[in-house]
């Protein structure tokens, strides 16, 4: 049923994932929920599945002791990277470079959001990223490499 | 509905693109003349030339360190967080710290002086109950640091992975967060931080007055402003010496251990293009600083500059 509305290598990795004991049926109305960022994530993931398979295998036995739903799907989609959410205590330091306003951390896309401007910030190996040029656009959904300048 | 969201979306991305546009065409115009090394080039050419620098040394950057001052840059950086010297619950922020050298300073030097504290305490109290010493045992645990907190900032994301590794090998978990950014424009609040320190950094950054004030920004009021950096030695005999070493040797060490002669000569050039120590601190001072000084370290091959926001 997923197979139609997902990649065909996202579909495998799952069928995979899904035999694993840790990972079950309740992760998937997650990542249906998580709309068509999850879909354009999935779908870099199905380009390298031999190691997505492995890392995910490795890190999915993590992730049943994190229990972070977010983190899961992530772990699906970002292939290399294996997105780990900042310190709490770094986020109360963090704000927008630019507007110096206070951010807001999604943890469905691991960024750092800010409202008023329509930017977020991505975090990548638990180190955010607050260069105003790595930023994207909220209102657009282009892929987070593009660097806008905002 | 959507429509008028989108107009309103529309306005932010205006909005935020007209903030952005005084820094944009400060990139773009052909902007002023800027020097990387003894070559002339344009603002944006010298954030990207600075960048790929680092990009390609960060792997090999402390081992290079090493051979370059003959390890004698460990003691530099040990007598700027001695001069520091910070109590338990100071909140550092070192910029340009790459791969954390002044961090984990830091924190050993603070874990030192928490245990001294905590010991002096034990031995005032006399007859503690079981109970006491109990609860004293599980403070140390999760007190080690007494709440001080050192948050690295780079604009090089090699360099912030190389300090990562480095922090998981040598077991520094606590107090410690790395965040990639700009100097010139710092994703901090004001009134934020306790100590600011850039050690051999601000030697790279573009635009030295946007980073110095900056900093007197995310300082807090009564907060100090530190400042590590190569800088000009006045002994002509020894000043000779120096140019020696530093064009005849260092670009070679360069090539031979980290396989890239440019990126060390531009280091040895962007040494020499540097203001000296008078005018930086001027720069400094400029910035709204007080209480502004220099000590030389090397007969002037190194010097640490100070100021407090008052």
């Amino acid at each position: 049923m997923y197979g139609k509305t997902l990649h065909q290598g996202a579909a495998r990795l799952k069928t995979t994932l899904a035999h694993s004991s840790l990972c079950g049926t309740h992760r998937l109305p997650a990542q249906r929920g998580a709309g068509p960022e999850a879909a354009a994530m999935l779908r870099g993931g199905g380009r390298a599945v031999a190691g997505l398979l492995r890392r995910a295998a490795a890190g999915s036995r993590e992730q049943h002791r994190d229990r972070d739903p977010g983190s899961r799907i992530q772990e699906q989609g970002s292939g290399s990277a294996r997105p780990q959410p900042p310190e709490p205590s770094l986020l109360r330091f963090l704000v927008c470079p630019l507007s110096k306003k206070p951010l807001r951390y999604e943890e469905a896309t691991n960024e750092l959001i800010n409202e008023e401007l329509g930017i977020a910030y991505p975090i990548i190996d638990g180190i955010p990223n607050m260069v105003p040029e790595a930023a994207r656009m909220t209102h657009k959904k282009p892929p987070a490499e593009d660097s806008e300048q905002p | 509905m959507a429509a008028v969201r989108l107009c309103r979306c529309r306005c932010r991305a205006l909005l935020s693109r007209v903030r952005g546009a005084p820094r944009a065409l400060r990139g773009l115009a052909a902007g002023p003349e800027m020097h990387f090394g003894f070559q002339s080039v344009t603002e944006e050419e010298r954030r990207e030339k600075i960048y790929q620098v680092f990009e390609s040394v960060a792997k090999k950057y402390d081992v290079m360190n090493d051979s370059m001052t003959l390890g004698i840059h460990r003691v530099w950086k040990d007598i700027l967080v001695h001069k520091m010297n910070p109590s338990p619950g100071t909140l550092l922020l070192d910029v340009a710290g790459g791969t954390g050298d002044i961090a984990f300073r830091f924190i050993n030097y603070v874990r030192a002086v928490r245990e001294r504290q905590l010991q002096r305490k034990l031995k005032h109290h006399q007859n503690l109950s079981w109970q006491e010493i109990f609860e004293n045992y599980q403070e140390d645990k999760s007190d080690s640091l007494g709440d001080s907190q050192v948050v690295v900032c780079d604009i090089n994301r090699e360099m912030l992975k190389v300090g990562k590794q480095k922090a998981q090998h040598l077991g520094y978990s606590e107090g410690l967060s790395w965040v990639l950014g700009n100097a010139e424009e710092l994703p901090f609040d004001d009134d934020m931080f306790d100590v600011y320190t850039i050690a051999f950094g601000i030697r790279n950054v573009t635009r030295i007055d946007l980073a110095l004030e900056e900093a007197y920004r995310v300082l807090k009021p009564g907060g100090r402003f530190l400042c590590l950096e190569f800088s000009h030695v006045s002994n002509p005999l020894l000043s000779r010496l120096y140019d020696l070493y530093s064009f005849q040797v260092i670009p070679v060490l360069g090539e031979v251990i980290a396989g890239d002669w440019k990126s060390y000569q531009y280091l040895v050039e962007s040494i020499r293009r540097f203001p000296p120590q008078e005018e930086l601190k001027a720069m400094i001072e400029d910035a709204g600083f007080f209480k502004v000084d220099y000590e030389n370290l090397n007969f002037g091959i190194v010097a640490i500059h100070s100021g407090f926001k008052l």
